[in-house]
């Protein structure tokens, strides 16, 4: 088990952004970290017209040993 | 869940209820020790979410606890906060009050999306896990500041577990500028919480060895009031790990070596200087806590749709609390004087706000919504009905 950071740029479509960030999030997530990792804290931290909203997240990759 | 009458601050009393329950005999959360004043007994609270990002160098409750004025203002406005240890915690010095209910961050976003729920507790057993890589003195000035609250306050402490290895923490930041951490070994604290949960105990306060950069710009910035929490952020991935994991309250302190004598510290920064601990806070937080339940369970006193209002920095409302919340429905108060190194605003998010210059604006504005009143009709211009939107959100604050 390990901690590591994610920070990516997400251009949300019209409507609510907790149905949209949460999957993307994941899905960065594990892409950057492998299928194990999940997300433990994140926030936006920026929002740019061209780039769209920055997320900064922990993700916790692993499993403990013994579970 | 739960609405109105039973979270109710005094109603249970004056309609003859048992102290501590509901009419229909389930717990109330809202329930204080300020009850039964005039104003209790006439209006129902209005349990109101504060989120003071944690890490972000925010100008109000980014240093030692200085959101906890600001928290009790607000307490007092709605007659229920939920808040997280950030705002609350400065260091030897703390503020109890049954309004304020103190719930860790990660659980505090799980609240705010309804996927936990609060429940009273009368107080409860925290246990304390020390870091392996405390210096001998360093661990017992903390086991002295567990004894003091053991002593004076009469906390229920213990047992105390010291990790086998140090957890190592390593401080960063982030893009943004917030801070954020990580431990060298994350499976060694689960490991010490799961024994201490096995112990019995109910809550758990960790302290956790950081580094010390005494000689740094940074930590300088921060003593004179003007830069961002290194801890912070390390501070929160700690307690999020254990709380994810083992489901009880837990909240964190650092152990640092002393730092010299600065008389340019700011005021925000002193409660940090004035003792070699930082746990009694954290202790008495965690020691009236609520318990963190099913939605679904029985004890659930209070739910994210109970909330009536959110209030944050104006500058930081792109964390999972706020737009769960907003995305509920619930009024968003944006704090404009709580300047902090994000600009994610209402605007850049597309999130309808009641703009507050200060948190005594913000708790003007909860003491409206608690009251039924449109905010927007106790501001100028007053708009035509018709005529163009003030932009404010629906008059209904129970929705």
């Amino acid at each position: 088990m390990k901690l590591e950071p994610l920070a990516v740029w997400f251009q949300p479509a019209a409507g609510a952004l907790l149905p949209q960030l949460r999957p993307f999030l994941l899905a960065a997530g594990q892409a950057q970290a492998g299928a194990s990792a999940r997300l433990l804290r994140w926030a936006i931290t920026a929002a740019e017209p061209a780039r769209g909203l920055r997320i900064e997240a922990v993700l916790v990759v692993g499993e403990l040993e013994g579970d | 869940m739960l609405l109105g009458l039973f979270v109710w601050l005094g109603f249970g009393l004056w309609l003859g209820g048992l102290p501590g329950l509901s009419q229909d005999g389930r717990p109330k959360l809202c329930f204080g020790s300020h009850a039964p004043n005039l104003l209790a007994m006439l209006t129902p609270p209005l349990p109101t979410l504060l989120v003071i990002p944690t890490g972000v160098g925010c100008a109000v409750g980014g240093y030692a606890g200085d959101g906890l004025p600001a928290a009790r203002l607000l307490a007092a406005a709605s007659g229920c906060l939920v808040t997280h240890p950030n705002v609350l915690n400065g260091a030897a010095l703390y503020w109890s009050d049954r309004r304020i209910h103190y719930v860790e961050g990660w659980a505090l976003d799980r609240f705010a999306c309804g996927e936990l729920a609060l429940a009273p507790v009368a107080g409860r057993r925290v246990g304390l896990l020390l870091d392996g890589g405390i210096e001998p003195e360093l661990r017992a000035r903390q086991l002295q500041a567990a004894e003091a609250c053991r002593a004076t306050l009469g906390l229920a402490i213990g047992p105390v577990l010291v990790t086998d290895v140090p957890l190592g923490v390593g401080l960063s930041l982030g893009p943004s500028g917030s801070s954020w951490g990580t431990l060298e070994r994350p499976d060694v604290l689960l490991r010490a919480g799961e024994k201490l949960v096995a112990a019995g105990v109910t809550a758990i306060a960790v302290v956790a060895r950081f580094p010390d950069d005494a000689g740094s710009d940074a930590l300088a910035a921060y003593r004179h009031g003007a830069g961002v929490d290194a801890l912070a952020g390390a501070e929160a991935v700690i307690s999020h790990l254990l709380v994810q994991h083992l489901g009880i309250p837990c909240a964190h302190a650092p152990a640092l070596a002393p730092l010299p004598f600065d008389p340019l510290l700011d005021p925000r920064a002193a409660a940090e200087e004035l003792g070699h601990t930082f746990l009694p806070c954290v202790l008495v937080g965690l020691s009236r806590a609520p318990d963190l339940v099913d939605p679904q369970d029985r004890r659930a006193a209070l739910g994210a749709e109970d909330l009536g209002a959110v209030v944050a920095p104006a500058g930081a409302l792109g964390g999972e609390a706020v737009l769960a919340s907003v995305e509920r429905g619930v009024p968003l108060i944006a704090v404009s004087g709580n300047p902090c190194v994000l600009k994610v605003d209402g605007a850049a998010l597309g999130l309808p706000v009641l703009p507050a210059s200060t948190y005594g604006e913000a708790a003007g504005l909860v003491l409206a919504l608690r009251e039924g009143l449109d905010p927007g009709a106790i501001v100028r211009p007053l708009g035509m009905l018709g005529a163009e939107s003030s932009g404010l959100p629906s008059p209904d604050p129970r929705k």
